[in-house]
């Protein structure tokens, strides 16, 4: 997976939230701003399911109806487990999971060790051991549940057991019809996205199954718990960032390491540090911990998520950092187009395309400082002083100020960002692609951009109220499975196997590799992936339509992996791009909304805004193959037109 | 030979550069009225990027193409095709799904009102078959063909474009000699016809016996010309690499009383009424020679477990295994190196490294994690071993040329340490150089103990490397060669079926 993909999406997710942010501000209201990460995080945990079929070259076209099903059936658990004595509290059914886990670790030793004993030695049984273990914790936690009857987070947890065992199991089926009957992945789980549908219409009789009010304390807190704000996140996210940098740079001294990485280093190691003292300058003032929701209450012991009280005078901060910011970065620009004006003017011949790569980044700053210089004529005899500036920030989210003057700065500063943003993305935008000009002009245009993103970065943190805006559990839950799938597909053998086999199945196969397991365990985990957001899917709605609930998420999830920078001929896939990717079919579902094109068109929306991605990434890389051939061609001398004399026979 | 009327084909001081690379530099040549000029160079040379810029396929950088004396730039393959050049590629560009005729006429199909002339496309098929001795059926699917008489298809479909100029890049690389041989007659009859041939062909020893003129390119320039009686084995080597070679084949023989494969009545999915036996010693290399689709190939992935066996024994090292898939052979220490290296080989996208490591992945981990450390110095320890050609080991492979990529498929054996090495045609496309290097290394790894039991289709690699010669013919091994009695015209002998005539053969 090439890096330059995903800051390219990365950018179109920056730009789009920003375009959205500037034409109506409820986008980047905590509310809103919730509601997108909890849906952001949910589909992308379907996402990264159907990265791992369509890595190997795969599809799976169930995983919505799968969701309706395993969310009917759910909801029908926990209802039988409470209502139906013989089966209360559904220890059993943990009982049941782990006794197969069990059977098929040692049965699977067994087979191997005994039964194809003369096949010859150099057997692994990590798998094995890992799969029997788990069967044993299932079948401990079940008769201890048997003995204490601790309380009904038992009959919960047996639920979400079942609903997780059943899409396993259901994946385990697409797998071995596809490699064992050999039937095509696209028609397997075509039929089984009708058959699944139909079923649990059938399950519910057709009934919208409900969880009421009862799990709102308890279960429903996977989908809708609280557990902290963004600016804890981001804090996290900054140490990590540090601690990569720091490592990448200096501590790291692999001799293989190129100048690149190293430069990779130093920006993630910026970017960190940036991100740090934007999100924890609202703590200076000390940190004052409270303690928030109940989660759950066991044996006695409450267990509760807590939150940070922010100072009053904290608040502004980033905001203040962020103007302090601006400056730097303007001479960034004013940099980098004497830097661009050195190569490409004065190294160079000087060809109009030359001077165009040259003119733009110069236009931009020319105008940028225009803009500027306005708003110093317009305010006359005041000052712009950094801390007017920055209330001038603050004022966009807190509709409270009462200070007319400010707020009209406000206005016309904000107006003024947005021209200057704009433009100068539009050009880095125009100089990128432009890479069918120049290799420099598309390295201009990148940074040009990279750079307008940043900023652009700097302008949501501090127009958002990321202190008051919660990070909802799912967010948790795909950073958890996240960070396990791209450990998995890139750092084991099984995710090597995976690329293998999306690349070329037949050389897998000469290489002794079992590609028919490969296969089977990549639906399995898709499936898995799938089960575990029908449950939160269904916990975050709380009431499941039998005939409606999760279809078309299917598509949701493959488009998020193809945007992310999966092939669908396979071999090609990342866990980071289909976050992204999924982040961005949300906000774009999300924008339409917000900017007051009719809710009709959001689909339409969707689709086009994809369709343009698609083209303009397709028709850039189709050119850049043009200019490669032109540009080589260019020094070449011209043709001659001696003609050596002819040999007579 | 008409040489004081312009050439009628012509090409001046061409160049062509991608990115990184001069794929050809002021190359010179000519080609005249029915001849058959051999252009010949080790991979890389700049032969096939010639080609395709004669075909239209690629527009040159600099120079000129004067056809029969007038300038012409050829900027399509409609365009070359109208000039009467075509170009019959290495790899087969045929749909399998559609018939002889179909094929023949694809994008020119014989119309009657708009819609294709079913029977007047059958009768031209027929008779451009004729012509190239094919007796099939036009209707036949291409699909159910063998390779060879696709091939044979291929030439059918530019002879009926008008073709004044064939291009045939490599075209015997997947014929038998059989084949070869009818080839061989199509093209002296073209040349009778008046058609001019641009041959390409790794195996000398048929430019020697087909050309009229040869010449021979090196890393993108002229590297010299040989007339009709100068052309040799050794002149020709001797200008494609710039030096002579010595010792082409190197093969010092280590006796061993080991045996280390036996097979016994082993039949084959592909040919189940054919019984196969065989031993293998410790350090030898057998021969496996025959016609295309004598079952030679089926018998190599039958041992390896690709198509497992129907019945038999198989017995490694003394003690009896079921292979029944690819898995059990690597874990009895078989490896093979496929016939067909894009398809079976390598992972085209996947870097050196990870092609490298495949096979041998989990012993390089630990707890299910790739150990990287170890990874990478397998990769780095077989890329010097084995003397491949690239910047480094994260290169993807599909960058690399053949006989690098072949390098890399048996780079993917050497690190489990086979005791058996199995080899489907291991230096097919591959150049001289590195073919030189492929023998010296199947030297080396007998010396070490490794048996190596290879399939080939060029007669002069089988008598030169192998210390004993399989024959097969229609499924059952016709007849075993030793070193004593090798010679081409018994393999052939054996090879279409005859018997054997010399009773001094089993020891």
């Amino acid at each position: 997976m090439k890096s330059g993909k995903i800051i390219g999406i990365l950018l179109l997710l920056i730009y789009v939230c920003v375009a959205t942010a500037m034409l109506n501000d409820a986008f980047i209201k905590p509310y809103n701003l919730q509601n997108l990460l909890r849906s952001s995080s949910m589909f992308a945990i379907i996402g990264i399911g159907a990265v791992l079929v369509i890595v190997t070259g795969g599809i799976d076209l169930s995983t919505g109806s799968l969701i309706g099903l395993v969310g009917c059936t759910m909801t029908m658990m926990l209802k039988a487990f409470k209502e139906n004595p013989p089966f209360e509290n559904g220890a059993w059914l943990l009982w049941l999971i782990g006794l197969e886990l069990l059977l098929v670790g040692i049965g699977w030793a067994i087979w191997d060790q005994v039964l194809r004993k003369r096949l010859g030695p150099g057997r692994h049984y990590t798998g094995k051991i890992a799969i029997s273990l788990i069967g044993i914790v299932f079948l401990a936690i079940s008769l201890a549940v048997e003995r204490t009857a601790v309380g009904e987070w038992v009959t919960m947890a047996a639920a979400v057991g079942l609903a997780l065992w059943l899409s396993a199991h259901l994946g385990l089926l697409h797998g071995l019809l596809i490699t064992k009957l050999k039937l095509q992945p696209f028609v397997v789980t075509l039929c089984a996205l009708m058959a699944y549908r139909g079923l649990s219409r059938y399950l519910t009789g057709d009934k919208t199954q409900g969880l009421g009010t009862e799990y709102n304390d308890s279960l429903r807190l996977l989908a809708i718990g609280k557990p902290c704000t963004a600016t804890a996140i981001m804090l996290f996210l900054a140490v990590i960032m540090l601690v990569v940098g720091i490592w990448k740079t200096f501590i790291s001294r692999r001799s293989r390491s190129t100048p690149a990485q190293k430069t990779n280093g130093i920006i993630i190691l910026i970017i960190g540090a940036v991100l740090a003292c934007v999100s924890s300058s609202r703590y200076w003032d000390g940190w004052k911990t409270q303690f928030g929701e109940t989660i759950a209450t066991v044996a006695g012991f409450q267990l509760q998520f807590f939150s940070l009280e922010i100072p009053e005078a904290a608040v502004a901060r980033p905001a203040t950092l962020m103007a302090f910011a601006m400056w730097p970065m303007l001479l960034c620009f004013a940099g980098l187009a004497i830097w661009s004006a050195k190569k490409s003017w004065w190294a160079q011949e000087k060809s109009p395309r030359q001077i165009m790569i040259w003119l733009l980044p110069a236009i931009t700053v020319a105008v940028s400082l225009f803009a500027l210089l306005m708003i110093k004529q317009w305010i006359g005899d005041q000052t712009v002083s950094l801390t007017d500036m920055s209330s001038a920030f603050q004022g966009s989210v807190d509709s409270a100020a009462d200070d007319q003057f400010v707020l009209g700065i406000n206005v016309i500063l904000l107006k003024m960002l947005g021209i200057f943003l704009s433009m100068a993305a539009l050009f880095g935008g125009i100089l990128w692609l432009g890479k069918i000009w120049t290799k420099q002009a598309g390295n201009l245009g990148r940074g040009l951009w990279i750079l307008t993103g940043f900023f652009a970065v700097l302008w949501l943190l501090s127009n958002t109220a990321i202190h008051e805006t919660p990070v909802q559990t799912p967010f948790f839950i795909l950073l958890i499975i996240g960070a396990l799938s791209a450990l998995f597909l890139n750092k084991t053998v099984y995710g090597r196997y995976f690329f293998a086999l999306g690349n070329n199945e037949e050389a897998t196969r000469y290489s002794g590799i079992n590609t028919d397991l490969v296969t089977i365990m990549a639906y399995v985990l898709c499936a898995l992936c799938g089960g575990i957001g029908a449950v939160l899917f269904t916990l975050d709605s709380n009431n499941v339509e039998p005939s409606g609930h999760g279809s078309f998420y299917e598509l949701y999830a493959i488009a998020a992996a193809v945007l992310g920078g999966c092939s669908l001929r396979g071999g090609e896939g990342s866990i980071l791009g289909v976050i992204i990717g999924a982040s961005i079919m949300r906000v774009l579902y999300n924008a339409p909304d917000m900017i007051g094109i009719a809710s009709q068109l959001e689909m339409f929306t969707i689709g086009f805004v994809l369709l343009i991605g698609i083209i303009v990434d397709e028709t850039a890389r189709r050119m850049a193959a043009n200019r490669d051939r032109k540009v080589v061609a260019e020094p070449l001398t011209p043709l001659t037109a001696t003609v050596p004399p002819q040999e007579s026979a | 030979m008409n040489r004081a009327s312009p050439p009628l084909l012509e090409a001046n001081s061409l160049g062509k550069r991608f990115p990184g690379v001069v794929a050809l530099d002021d190359v010179d040549l000519q080609l005249y009225d029915a001849e058959v000029l051999a252009v010949i160079g080790e991979n890389g040379a700049g032969k096939s990027t010639l080609m395709k810029i004669l075909a239209g396929i690629q527009l040159p950088d600099q120079g000129q193409i004067r056809l029969s004396g007038k300038e012409t730039v050829i900027r399509s393959v409609e365009q070359a095709t109208a000039n009467g050049i075509c170009l019959i590629h290495q790899e087969l560009n045929l749909c399998e799904n559609l018939s002889v005729a179909a094929n023949i006429f694809l994008g020119r199909e014989p119309r009657r009102f708009g819609l294709i002339d079913e029977r007047r496309c059958l009768e031209k098929a027929g008779e451009v078959l004729q012509q190239v001795g094919l007796n099939l059926p036009p209707q036949e699917l291409v699909g159910s063909l063998t390779i060879g008489q696709q091939q044979m298809v291929e030439i059918a479909k530019a002879i009926s474009t008008d073709a004044r100029m064939v291009i045939m890049d490599e075209p015997t690389s997947s014929l038998s000699q059989k084949e070869s041989e009818s080839l061989f007659e199509i093209i002296h009859r073209l040349k009778q016809q008046g058609v001019s041939i641009i041959y390409i062909s790794h195996r000398l020893g048929e430019v020697e016996r087909l050309a009229d003129r040869v010449t021979v390119l090196r890393d993108g320039k002229n590297a010299g010309e040989l007339a009709r009686d100068e052309i040799s084995h050794n002149a020709m080597v001797e200008r494609m690499v710039g030096r002579e070679l010595s010792n082409y084949y190197s093969r010092t023989v280590t006796e061993s009383d080991e045996t280390v494969l036996k097979i016994s009545n082993l039949r084959t999915s592909a040919n189940p009424h054919c019984p196969l036996s065989c031993e293998i010693k410790r350090g030898e290399i057998v021969g496996i020679a025959g016609l295309v689709g004598a079952g030679r190939t089926e018998l190599l992935t039958t041992l390896f477990g690709v198509t497992p066996a129907i019945d038999g024994q198989i017995t490694v090292t003394g003690k009896a295994c079921v292979i029944d898939n690819s898995e059990t052979a690597i874990r009895h220490g078989i490896g093979l190196v496929p016939e067909d290296r894009k398809l079976q080989g390598i992972v085209l996208e996947m870097s050196i490294r990870a092609n490298t490591s495949l096979p041998t992945l989990k012993s390089l981990s630990a707890m299910g994690f790739i150990d990287a450390a170890a990874e990478r110095a397998l990769a780095e320890s077989m890329k010097q071993r084995l003397n491949t050609k690239a910047p480094h080991i994260e290169q993807p492979v599909k960058f690399l040329s053949g006989g690098n990529q072949q390098k890399v498929v048996i780079a993917k054996w050497l690190a489990m340490k086979p005791n058996i090495l199995l080899m489907d045609e291991p230096t097919r496309g591959v150049d001289v150089g590195a073919k030189q290097e492929i023998y010296r290394l199947m030297d080396e790894l007998a010396q070490t103990g490794v048996a190596i039991l290879f399939v080939s289709s060029d007669m002069e690699e089988v008598l030169g490397m192998a210390d004993r010669i399989l024959v097969m013919h229609e499924g059952q091994i016709g007849g075993e060669l030793h070193k004593t009695n090798f010679s081409e015209e018994s393999v052939m002998h054996l090879a279409t079926g005859g018997a054997i005539k010399t009773e001094t053969k089993i020891a």
